[in-house]
């Protein structure tokens, strides 16, 4: 039922595209081709395995840079939780506090327009830690796609929905007991705003 | 002694390069003598501060790098520190590279983008050490903090607001200096306000009343108080008066340079305290 609510956000967010593209071309208020920017982004993530995770959510922050119109590179400090199921096979479960950091590549699929869509793809480093200091270590990808909105030069705003697959190898904080290495999947329905400085050095 | 040593050569370092930088036009006539100048000033400095960090926070034992949350931490008065240290450090930068002879934008930018860096090598650092890890908050309000000089650069009525720090070491820190604790003054966040300060003439058109001179600003500060008691700690919320020292005119650069650095604190005005339901006048705060 949320996969099918997901699927239905992003064909609506890509009709909103299209229609944008056909309609809108306010490439006077866009943001700049090149360039630094600030990305703030919230993504709640539905589970894609129950047996391991139960719920979680994820906000991300940090700067990007815009190598063209079309291509923009971003590195994004994220913050959140994960609940993962127990299971007798990890010597640590329950409610995690997530942080990581992710290298993400954008593209989007059109130079013109205020209202562009988007794929994105990235990789980072991931740990989940519980209030008592143990947890695990790992890394990450994900995949996303979407839509762009930049109703003025020096802000961006963007919905699409990503996929996220954590998978974690290492034991932090010494907690006894071996594990197997354990992924996390995730669907993630993803808002985020971006502030475009605009300032050429 | 080290730990004098580096904030001596801080203070010196943003002194010296606020005197240089005033009056500085915006064209770009880059001076490799002072580039090389302020390169081996900024070399000397990250180093000794480094090494200072080293023996402050990073003497314990290492571990693996990881991410860790610490949203509870001091109260979150340590996130307005990064947030701070960032705004601070983009401004060094960029007053740096003004002087060197870039122009505005650029040192702006690449101020900016420096002072992010080097608040986020310390937090790999941190990431190392098995008491911190590398704090995903901490990363956003350095983030924050750094980008708040990019925005009043392109909404100039944001440069009506500044951040601001104050510190009166607590009683607290006072005691473990005297018990021979090696703790820095940083760390010492009881002691800390943070305040976002505003000169409120921009709101009062051409002719603001008589009565309000032009350096006279307000602020809302934030500190913490007994945050080793987890039931008894809190937040204080401070109202308060503020010295715009930049809105003074001089044609002396020395002071013009003098005023840029005390306009990164907040020295002691009148204020209205409010620690939990009560309310305190304070002539000075």
């Amino acid at each position: 039922m949320r996969l099918a609510s997901l699927l239905a956000i992003l064909t609506t967010s890509v009709s909103l595209a299209t229609a944008g593209d056909a309609v809108t071309h306010r490439d006077s208020s866009a943001c700049r081709a090149e360039g630094l920017f600030f990305e703030l982004r919230a993504v709640p993530l539905y589970e894609a395995s129950p047996s391991v995770m139960e719920r979680g959510e994820l906000v991300m922050l940090g700067p990007g840079y815009a190598l063209s119109r079309v291509w923009a590179l971003s590195l994004l400090f994220a913050t959140g939780s994960r609940v993962v199921a127990p299971s007798a096979a990890r010597p640590v479960n329950g409610e995690f506090a997530l942080g990581g950091a992710r290298l993400e590549l954008t593209y989007f699929l059109s130079d013109k327009g205020s209202i562009r869509p988007f794929c994105s793809a990235g990789a980072g480093l991931f740990s989940i830690i519980n209030v008592g200091g143990l947890g695990y270590n790992g890394n990450g990808i994900h995949v996303g796609a979407g839509v762009g909105w930049e109703p003025t030069d020096f802000f961006r705003g963007k919905l699409g929905v990503e996929y996220d697959r954590m998978r974690f190898f290492n034991l932090v904080g010494q907690p006894e007991g071996q594990f197997e290495p354990f992924a996390l999947n995730a669907l993630g329905v993803s808002l985020s705003a971006s502030f475009v400085p605009g300032i050429v050095p | 002694m080290i730990r004098s040593a580096v904030v001596v050569i801080m203070l010196i370092g943003f002194f010296s390069v606020s005197w240089a930088v005033a009056g500085q036009d915006d064209s770009t006539h880059v001076l490799p003598g002072r580039i090389v100048l302020l390169s081996a000033i900024t070399v000397g400095t990250v180093t000794a501060v480094h090494l200072y960090q080293a023996r402050a926070w990073w003497e314990g034992p290492r571990a693996p790098f990881r991410f860790e949350n610490d949203w509870v931490y001091a109260l979150n008065i340590d996130k307005l520190g990064h947030a701070y240290g960032a705004y601070t450090l983009s401004h060094l930068f960029t007053y740096s590279m003004d002087w060197s002879g870039f122009s505005h934008s650029t040192s702006i930018y690449y101020g900016s983008v420096l002072g992010l860096a080097y608040q986020l090598y310390v937090e790999v650092e941190d990431g190392f050490h098995q008491e911190y890890g590398f704090s995903p908050g901490d990363a956003f309000s350095d983030v924050i903090g750094a980008a708040i000089p990019l925005a009043q650069e392109r909404f100039p009525v944001l440069k009506n607001f500044a951040l601001k720090w104050s510190y009166y070491p607590s009683t607290e820190y006072v005691d473990a200096l005297r018990g021979g604790s090696g703790r820095v003054f940083i760390d010492d966040y009881q002691g800390q306000t943070y305040y976002i300060t505003m000169d409120p003439h921009f709101l009062m058109g051409d002719h603001p009343p008589w009565w309000i001179p032009p350096w006279l600003g307000v602020g809302f500060g934030l500190a913490a108080r007994d945050l080793q008691n987890t039931e008894a700690r809190r937040r204080l919320y401070i109202f308060s008066l503020d010295y715009n020292f930049t809105r003074i005119e001089t044609e002396s650069s020395l002071l013009r340079s003098v005023f840029t650095v005390l306009d990164h604190f907040h020295l002691p005005a009148p204020g209205l305290v409010l620690d939990g339901s009560t309310v305190k006048l304070r002539l000075v705060y």
